[in-house]
């Protein structure tokens, strides 16, 4: 091999090192997001369907299930998250999760919520603003980052 | 090529076909055992979920009577600015203490004729600072604007009364 092919590998060799750190700050970072969101939940669900119905986009029959679901698949894709071979799909569920709330947020732009967002459990009652909404979006850019360079 | 050569070979094809296939399904294994395993997991999981909560809607229903009263900080500065003769019972819904006292002292209050309102404070610091609340529940007199007495922390139906018909 000669030196010049040699510089190549070994440049080629750190940048794959930083591309599998950053992919792997991103799981964890994103995982340990939606499993203590997860754990937030599930430690009081009756008020999680409380701040879901306080959005006012469900109707009451879907109140119950969802409040039930929504923590289950944070927690089954947090965990995936953490498992190279499920981190892909569990970045799209993820993906689209954080969406789902991000349409949420959106739909009660600039309303006081009783919960504030219930994003981690009930907060201080606060109207819906930048820093929710935006904190979603950053879910979903990370989860498109896992995506993308988990991609093969 | 002889007949006999060509059926050895088809054989040799036919195993390694079917080694070929065993090795994917053998590969495949632990995939559809952990698919098996979340699947139940979310079946028992998701039951007692919706177990729990079931239980804490009841639970919630019988303890909302008990705060029917309820006002926000806002409405208990006015009631006091307007020099009514209020008690204002400053509690936290996830208070262990609260729990317990709750039910003691709202009924009381009721059975009295007190005007004893309940005020949630949780997650909420201004109550806190303004009040000099140091924990829940606490229960505050107040008369003509001003604090007359208070009572910290949980207590007996017989101190709640005295307390009351100060």
């Amino acid at each position: 091999m000669s030196a010049a092919q040699l510089k190549t590998s070994s440049g080629t060799s750190s940048k794959n090192n930083i591309v599998t750190y950053l992919t792997w700050v991103l799981q964890l970072a994103l995982a340990g997001v939606f499993l203590y969101s997860a754990y937030a939940k599930i430690i009081d669900l009756y008020t999680f369907g409380e701040i879901l119905r306080s959005y006012g986009i469900l109707p009451d029959s879907l109140i119950k299930p969802m409040a039930v679901v929504l923590p289950m698949l944070e927690l089954l894709f947090g965990i995936g998250l953490l498992i190279p071979q499920t981190a892909r799909i569990s970045a799209v569920v993820i993906g689209i999760l954080s969406l789902f709330f991000l349409v949420a947020l959106a739909a009660n732009w600039g309303k006081v919520l009783p919960f504030g967002c219930g994003c981690f459990g009930p907060t201080e009652a606060k109207p819906v603003g930048w820093t929710d909404v935006g904190k979603d979006v950053l879910f979903i850019a990370m989860a498109a980052g896992v995506f993308l360079l988990r991609r093969k | 090529m002889s007949n006999k050569k060509q059926r050895n070979l088809d054989k040799r094809i036919e195993k390694e076909i079917r080694n070929q296939k065993a090795a994917a399904r053998k590969k495949q294994l632990p995939w559809i055992f952990g698919s098996a395993l979340v699947a139940i997991a979310l079946i028992v999981g998701g039951f007692f979920m919706s177990t729990n909560y079931d239980d804490a809607q009841q639970a919630n229903a019988a303890v909302q009577d008990y705060y029917k009263n309820k006002i926000t900080p806002d409405q208990l500065e006015t009631k006091i600015h307007n020099k009514e003769d209020v008690y204002a019972y400053f509690y936290q819904p996830s208070c262990a203490h609260c729990k317990i006292s709750t039910p003691i002292l709202m009924p009381l209050a009721e059975e009295m004729g007190k005007p004893v309102f309940p005020v949630n404070i949780e997650r909420q610091q201004e109550p806190w600072d303004d009040y000099k609340i140091e924990g829940t529940p606490t229960l505050i007199h107040f008369k003509d604007g001003k604090e007359v007495d208070r009572i910290v922390g949980g207590t007996t139906q017989d101190v709640f009364r005295d307390f009351l018909q100060k």
